[in-house]
């Protein structure tokens, strides 16, 4: 089976600082990844990578055994990869449905048509629909994304990468700056979706408890390298990480 | 949605049944704010829009009116097609000034936007076998036809001429920014690098709406030049540009009517104030500052409140 994502030899300088040090990642078809780590560890720089906002200096990235190495992110987006940003990045002035629409009319082939084109956004919106249905947020859906709270934003920045149907979903700290109550109802809301469709997802985040409850694999970067990969418990036990975790402290 | 078509629907019987109406004199006043409608309304396109501020809107509006004076001059084209060849020209020639400008984003796209304007005015002032120097291109013919028309080149023909080219710009426009293009410009214009990474490439639809703003510019220009019957640098100079610019804030960006307004509101006000005193250009610039700070959203901006304002009232009456 070829794996959804592949990265081969990951490096990336930054001038002296290698960021990321022959990073090895291996992801299956359905399956939920998370990369942790303490701050400065690399998540970032390696969702980036993949994300195309950062070349790599050394390696390769396959998605579905396409090579995308290097690909500006606008070209990534179309080999199947949509992601949130750390800093939710939206449309403030336009409504949550215009934002996810907009979203949707991406992947769509004739997303340019200067005039006419109402199949186009009628296809849209019906991507917009689902996706926004499936993270309930249907209620909101014509509020100007601006005025939402923060939590709203993030899952409706959510629900765009999920209007573009992705091949892998990644995710840059979905619940980053969060409260406790949005940080629950956040993860309660991931949970059901995951649980209702077997979907690929990358997610980077810090909160440990919303990676124990949603990933299936975790790796552990620090300093710029992978230390472990594995599942939940397997992580927990490695001694390596209990290190890094406990070494970041100091 | 109903009153707003009632609207649309009236003022354009007003637009078509001016000439009926008004005297000579008040004729030419009118075609020159139809023209300078269609001009400012192009460049909302940009700023209202795309966030793409240009302050070399004049060159588009010049190189049109270039275009139309050295198409009438030379050939023997009838004038509905010297006007639309020189608008096609000029936004052939914008593919090439955008694909330049939108190299950069913001500030620095505004300073190669003005860049570019001086450049064509430079070329204008200085080309003299070509364009006729300072002195510009002069006597140029409203030639008629096609089909044998000669309606189109008398006073209240020509008017009308402008107007089907505003009202169809105006409608082009609306389909424009309502269609799946339209909404990508929205997503450009609060968020450029959020649109690259849902997968479109910014930088096409950047200079796509570039080339039709400079078009419709262009068009404007070549009515002009018709309309006045020159051309002079003077159309390429950047305060043209910033007297564009400012009809579009005071009127109102990003609603294509607002602009239109704002054209009629500065011509108004230029004529008024000059009438009074010398240095209106001074009280101009107070008005706009008190727009930019007290009404952001321009003329129509304060109609549209005052008429929400005003819904509440009218629904206890019915």
């Amino acid at each position: 089976m070829t794996a959804a994502l592949e990265c081969k030899g990951i490096g990336r300088n930054f001038g002296a600082l290698a960021a990321l040090a022959d990073v090895n990642l291996v992801v299956q078809p359905g399956e939920v990844r998370a990369v942790i780590g303490p701050n400065g560890a690399g998540k970032s720089t390696l969702f980036n990578v993949v994300a195309g906002v950062v070349k790599p200096t050394a390696g390769m990235v396959r998605v579905n055994g396409q090579d995308i190495t290097g690909m500006t992110s606008q070209r990534i987006c179309h080999y199947g990869i949509s992601r949130t940003f750390q800093i939710s990045a939206l449309f403030p002035e336009m409504s949550a449905f215009d934002n996810v629409r907009l979203a949707a009319q991406g992947k769509l082939s004739e997303r340019w048509l200067p005039i006419g084109g109402r199949k186009v956004l009628e296809q849209a919106s019906e991507l917009a629909s689902t996706a926004m249905s499936r993270l309930n947020l249907k209620a909101i859906q014509d509020v100007a994304v601006g005025t939402l709270s923060h939590g709203d934003q993030r899952l409706v920045e959510v629900a765009m990468a999920l209007s573009q149907r992705p091949t892998i979903l990644m995710l840059d700290e979905p619940t980053q700056g969060m409260s406790i109550q949005e940080t629950h109802r956040t993860v309660d809301t991931l949970k059901s979706l995951l649980s209702e469709e077997k979907l690929t997802v990358v997610l980077v985040e810090h909160d440990m408890d919303v990676v124990f409850s949603l990933a299936d694999r975790i790796a552990v970067l620090h300093r710029g390298q992978l230390i472990a990969d594995g599942t939940a418990d397997e992580v927990k036990d490695n001694s390596a990480v209990q290190d890094a975790y406990l070494g970041g402290l100091d | 949605m109903m009153k707003n078509k009632i609207i649309t629907l009236v003022a354009i019987s007003c637009l078509l049944m001016a000439p009926q109406v008004l005297p000579n004199y008040a004729m030419t006043l009118l075609t020159e704010l139809v023209i300078l409608a269609l001009f400012a309304m192009s460049l909302d396109l940009m700023v209202g829009y795309t966030k793409l501020v240009s302050f070399g809107h004049a060159g588009a509006y010049g190189l049109g009116a270039y275009a139309c004076a050295l198409l009438s001059l030379n050939t023997t084209l009838p004038l509905p097609f010297v006007i639309l060849l020189s608008a096609l020209i000029v936004g052939f020639i914008a593919i090439g000034i955008a694909w330049s400008c939108t190299m950069a984003t913001g500030v620095s796209f505004a300073m190669l936007t003005l860049a570019f304007g001086q450049l064509a005015y430079a070329i204008a002032f200085k080309w003299v076998s070509v364009t006729g120097g300072s002195d510009g291109l002069s006597g140029i013919p409203k030639r008629p036809g096609p089909f044998g028309w000669t309606m189109l080149t008398t006073k209240p023909g020509f008017y009308l001429l402008a107007v089907a080219c505003l009202l169809g710009a105006y409608f082009f426009c609306r389909a424009l920014i309502k269609s799946p293009f339209g909404q990508v410009l929205r997503g450009i214009r609060e968020n450029e690098m959020k649109v690259l990474a849902l997968g479109y490439s910014t930088r096409r639809y950047k200079i796509a709406i570039v080339s039709i703003a400079y078009m419709f510019a262009g068009m404007a220009g070549a009515l002009y030049a018709a309309f006045a019957g020159f051309a002079i640098p003077e159309l390429l100079f950047w305060t043209v540009s910033g007297q564009v610019l400012i009809m579009v804030i005071v009127g109102g960006q990003g609603t294509l009517i607002g602009p239109m307004l704002g054209a009629v509101f500065f011509i108004m006000v230029e004529h008024k104030l000059s009438e009074i005193t010398e240095t209106w250009g001074l009280f101009m610039g107070l008005i706009f500052i008190a727009f930019v700070m007290f009404a952001p959203n321009g003329i129509l901006g304060m109609l549209k409140k005052n008429t929400a304002a005003g819904q509440p009232a009218q629904g206890h009456t019915s």
